[in-house]
């Protein structure tokens, strides 16, 4: 990203004298868009949840409106306060300003070509809709022609701690609202407009600093900020009023989100590439399902949940181990062809396993069917329950058990990652030979990784059979290993936040855009290549990660040293000591 | 081979174990992470939390990490870096570089320390640091083993010195003796060959 | 006894197929050192670039087994070169050169990309060329008159023509390639820039050049492979790349990766050791539907026993 806004950018002296005429420039596109949502924006009501009433913006247009007001004060803003002071310089408006413009042109392209398409023709696009066009083509030139703001200092503010909890309390519920909101739109084209619009929101956000406080507030109150991220997640399905269908995509999502985390680990911290994830997944949803007691399994013992689960985990891990003790000794290069063929050896082998070549325990190609609903402590996971008057479905039981899993998945996650044990790994990755040189366990280490990883999505895979009730060997095929690796590089190697982000993007994708889901193996190939060229680290950097991506970039090397300092986010256990000994 | 009477074990990781660390003659630091964090790479095989204790937090892990901390940071302070803990390793100077590789081969706790040529690169005010540097490492009673082509420093340096030349070891001997050694004198300056001294203290 | 032999004959064929491909593998990584995972998918580019050279030239089917043999199999062959060295050649310049200095999991990652990439590509939009069928299901591959379906007895030994023209080709190749590598100045610049890229550089040799030769020469064969397995199997589908690249990597490694008479040595191991397992493996597992796994768990075995392959020198990681 960064390459490409530098090619974008114009010499400074010659935007100098621009400056006021692009900022009276963009406050008319802010108007321009608060005055299009007072018009209708199509003739017909199909499109983007109905845009077609003048005078009452509906909810899409109120969450545009939004922007638009943000837009006009970034914009207006230096116009007012035109001495730079030390309160003033807490915000890079310039920058944000800039991303504001992109983003109403990104929305006001996304509305005009939606209303187009779902309503069979631009003639169908009102007044409305042009304008709000026209109010991003101006809004992005005007921002294309600001000079860049200094860094914004708002990371650095001191805030009551107080502040701080109701900063996390209201962002968090921010993001509820908004996930509960994307969820209940009903069209492709609401839906892709909604993430544009968020899209470009978080980019503003982010750009001017805004962010960057929110992040500190986080970084001084972790452990609240992880409990109410949780408790968030938990009251989700209330918001959702029984609807199994939000359910049961926010459950794959966190099933889907679960094992990306867990190949975070081996592809993020060590830098293995693993190519035959999804083997393990499957290896622990067909253990768990012979040990089921379903019709269709072949074994006749049924141990207790916990107790299968925890087997799964190892039957994952101990595969892990066959592979990677021979393999992680020769190169990290082998590791990702040969988990690749053990992807192919896995799929054939449950094939196989029918009873005709070879001994039947997994029916072959039919697989396990009529996996029995999860019944713990007397819960029964298929039933619905009634809780505070609300009703909730199969599919929310089975999203709370998943939050569980997830939970478990980020603590070992982290808490790996600042120890000794994510030390070394930073080490093997950054140089193995010197690791070595220094009395790191570099083998040890890469097969703890290794065989850790498949034990967690063992564990996932144990939950997903029970999940989705019946379990064949073609739900495990290499595809969808690279569509894990996908949600990973989207995200951000080595970072649980980036994962999420990333699982959920492509999870929610071609689950709301239908049309798109023919085409969505081929364009994540392509996110791929894309990621890889111009932003490696992903969406949400590990700032060490990022450096050795770029490694000739000096500034980049400052900046990160001084964010790792003020979010005291690095493995120096100064932090750790005051943290977790408070 | 053997050290201190027993046979070194093959693997690199193994040798660090037995009490011999080293430097590398082209600084091989983790350059994105910070001067502390490296240390502490150190400190590795001389602590023992596995991944259970990390994932659970149990006290072997918060024990370890503090004294590790202490231990890297008190390394730190001794090479003279203790104002840059938190500055990444590629951000520092050259010469704080090197000194820098020089803690965190401390950090193994070495009753050898092996110095690949510590002082290529750099003028003389940092090559005398270092000869102080190396001193005070011999003062802690850890023998120390330098590899080096500046025979100023070497003579002042060493209390034995191994001319060696072709691989085979030449002249053996306190410093002045092997520099008046017309063999020495004939390797050095008749052909371009390696000379190398290694000092050691008793 | 004559089961042996069928059996022999059968390994042969089918690893000279592997070896074509495997050459592909085995050239890049040795000049780069990367694993060109995108490799089995140059190699389904090239089929379907033959396939697509036969229908260009009419769809022909009447003809004489000299027309046949010596005018459309070379004019399809060298259809699919095209198509598979362009492709090659665009994912070098667009994809991986930039990657060059980035840490190693970036092109390892980019490969993967473009494997799932072009699979799903030729997937959806070879239909959509003009008077091409629809790739979402196999397609019958062009008969090739005198080749297809064509067999010779020895005995009880039947010896297929195409499994005689994959053979062939390969020996071709194999010559081809010694020459190229050891007699021309392209391929002299490769051998020296496999051995010290930067050293190359100073010595002029232009570094960018030989890479892309090398990736040319990988797909060249490859597509050769993908007549060839055309005409064996008799039909291609836009996932024959991804196991067939597999077996090929496999190949590569069994016989030292980098080393190019490793690849064609460990390709006809490979198809031999596939072929004898299915016959000589006794009880379940010696069914056919296990013979993949067998081929995998022989790339294992390898990197337990002699990572450095069949043919490979020890490599010494310096510190």
């Amino acid at each position: 990203m960064s390459r490409l806004t530098t090619a974008l950018t114009i010499p400074r002296e010659k935007l100098e004298k621009f400056q006021t005429a692009a900022h009276i420039g963009g406050v008319v596109a802010a108007v321009l868009g608060i005055v299009s949502v007072l018009v209708p924006w199509s003739y017909a009501h199909e499109p983007l949840d109905d845009v077609a009433y003048g005078g009452a913006p509906s909810p899409l247009q109120f969450n545009y409106l939004g922007l638009t007001v943000i837009a006009l004060v970034l914009f207006a803003a230096p116009l007012v306060f035109r001495k730079p002071s030390k309160v003033r310089d807490w915000v890079a408006w310039n920058t944000g300003a800039r991303f504001a413009g992109y983003g109403l042109l990104a929305t006001g392209f996304v509305a005009v070509a939606a209303i187009g398409i779902e309503s069979g023709g631009l003639i169908n696009v009102d007044p409305g809709g042009w304008i709000a066009l026209v109010a991003g083509v101006v809004g992005a030139v005007s921002g294309l022609l600001l000079l860049g703001s200094p860094d914004p200092s708002m990371g650095k503010i001191k805030t009551h701690s107080i502040v701080q909890i109701f900063a996390i309390a209201g962002g968090l519920a921010a993001v509820l609202f908004a996930a509960a909101f994307a969820l209940g739109l009903s069209g492709p084209g609401a839906f892709l407009f909604y993430l544009t619009f968020a899209g470009s929101l978080a980019l503003v956000l982010v750009r001017t600093g805004v962010f960057g406080w929110f992040a500190k507030c986080a970084a001084d109150n972790k452990k609240i900020m992880v409990l109410a991220a949780f408790f968030v997640a938990f009251v989700f399905p209330f918001t959702q009023n029984g609807s199994d269908a939000n359910m049961s995509i926010a459950t794959q999502v966190l099933i889907f989100a679960a094992t990306a985390l867990g190949l975070n680990i081996v592809v993020g911290l060590v830098g293995l590439l693993d190519l035959g994830y999804i083997a393990f997944l499957g290896a622990g949803a067909f253990t768990s399902a012979v040990l089921s007691g379903s019709l269709y399994s072949h074994l006749n013992w049924h141990p207790p949940f916990i107790v299968t689960v925890l087997i799964s985990g190892c039957v994952a891990s101990l595969l892990g181990l066959i592979i990677g003790t021979p393999t992680l000794r020769v190169s990290g290069d082998y590791l990702a062809i040969v988990t690749l063929a053990f992807g192919e050896i896995f799929r054939i082998t449950m094939n196989n396993l029918d009873g005709s070549d070879g001994p039947n325990i997994t029916n072959g190609s039919n697989g396990i069917n009529n996996v029995p609903e999860l019944n713990l402590f007397g819960f029964n996971f298929g039933k619905p329950h009634v809780m505070l008057g609300i009703e909730i479905g199969r599919f929310a039981n089975y999203f709370w058990l998943m939050l569980l899993v997830l939970a478990v998945i980020m603590v070992v996650f982290v808490n790996l990652n600042r120890s000794r044990i994510g030390r070394g790994w930073v080490a093997i990755r950054e140089d193995e030979l010197a690791a070595e040189a220094m009395g790191v366990n570099t083998f040890g280490l890469k097969i703890l990784a290794f065989a850790g990883g498949a034990f967690l999505a063992g564990l996932a895979g144990a939950v997903k059979a029970h999940y989705d009730i019946s379990v064949t060997p073609d739900q495990y095929v290499f595809l969808e290993s690279a569509f894990l690796l996908a949600a990973v590089v989207l995200g951000g190697m080595g970072t649980v936040m980036g994962v999420l982000v990333g699982a959920t993007i492509l999870k929610l994708l071609p689950e709301k855009l239908r049309f798109f889901s023919d085409y969505r193996l081929m364009l994540f190939g392509l996110l791929l290549v894309f990621m890889m060229r111009f932003r490696p680290e992903g969406i949400i950097a590990d700032e060490r990660r990022q450096l050795e991506f770029h490694a000739e970039d000096e500034e980049l090397a400052e900046s990160v040293e001084e964010e790792l300092i003020t979010y005291h986010d690095h493995f120096n256990p100064d932090a750790l000591t005051t943290e977790d000994l408070r | 081979m053997t050290f201190a009477g027993q046979p070194l074990p093959p693997r690199p990781r193994k040798v660090v174990y037995a009490g011999m660390a080293r430097t590398f003659q082209n600084i091989r630091l983790f350059h994105n992470m910070t001067a502390l964090e490296n240390v502490m790479v150190g400190r590795y095989c001389r602590t023992k939390t596995n991944a259970i204790d990390a994932v659970f937090r149990l006290p072997r892990h918060r024990r370890e990490e503090r004294e590790a901390t202490e231990r890297s940071r008190e390394l730190l302070a001794f090479v003279g870096l203790e104002k840059k803990a938190d500055t990444l390793s590629r951000n520092l100077p050259y010469g704080d570089q090197r000194r820098l590789e020089i803690a965190r081969a401390l950090a193994t706790d070495p009753k050898l320390l092996l110095l690949d040529e510590p002082t290529a690169g750099m003028n003389p005010q940092e090559t005398r640091e270092a000869e102080d540097l190396i001193f005070r490492i011999r003062d802690l009673g850890l023998a120390v083993l330098v590899i080096e082509h500046d025979m100023r420093f070497i003579f002042n340096l060493c209390d034995r010195v191994y001319c060696l030349v072709r691989g085979e070891v030449l002249v053996e001997g306190a410093g002045d003796v092997v520099q008046n050694d017309p063999r020495v004198i004939e390797a050095y300056i008749g052909k371009p060959t390696d000379l190398e001294g290694e000092p050691t203290d008793a | 006894m004559d089961l042996f032999w069928q059996q022999l004959i059968n390994g042969l064929s089918l690893g000279a197929l592997y070896a074509l491909i495997a050459v592909g593998y085995t050239v890049v990584y040795g000049i780069v050192q990367l694993i060109n995972f995108a490799h089995g998918e140059i190699f389904m580019v090239g089929a379907f670039g033959a396939f697509a050279t036969w229908v260009v030239m009419g769809s022909p089917k009447e003809m004489s087994w000299q027309m046949a043999v010596f005018g459309l199999l070379p004019a399809m062959i060298v259809g699919g070169m095209i198509v598979s060295v362009s492709m090659a050649l665009l994912t070098e310049r667009l994809a991986y050169r930039p990657l060059r200095d980035a840490p190693r999991l970036a092109p390892l990652i980019t490969a993967i990309g473009i494997s799932v990439f072009l699979q799903e590509f030729v997937r959806l939009f070879f239909g959509d060329i003009p008077g091409m069928p629809d790739a979402k299901r196999a397609i019958p591959f062009p008969t090739v008159i005198g080749i297809t379906g064509q067999s010779l007895h020895f005995g009880n030994v039947t010896v297929q023509i195409s499994a005689i023209f994959t053979i062939g080709a390969l020996a071709a190749c194999t010559i081809f390639l010694w020459f190229y590598v050891n007699r021309t100045k392209t391929g002299r610049a490769m051998v020296a820039t496999s051995q010290d890229p930067d050293t190359a550089r100073l010595m002029g040799i232009n570094v960018d050049r030989v890479i892309m030769s090398a990736f040319a020469v990988g797909a060249a064969l490859a597509a050769i492979a993908g007549v060839a397995h055309g005409l064996r199997y008799g039909n291609i589908d836009f996932r024959m790349g991804f196991l067939a690249g597999l077996k090929a990597f496999t190949a590569a490694v069994l016989g030292g990766i980098g080393n190019i008479n490793g690849a064609v040595v460990g390709g006809l191991v490979l198809g031999v050791v596939e072929s004898m397992a299915t016959t000589f493996i006794p009880g379940q597992f010696g069914s056919p539907a296990w013979k993949d796994v067998w081929a995998f768990v022989l790339l294992i075995l390898v990197l337990v026993f002699r990572p450095q392959g069949l043919l490979g020198a020890k490599v010494v990681d310096r510190a």
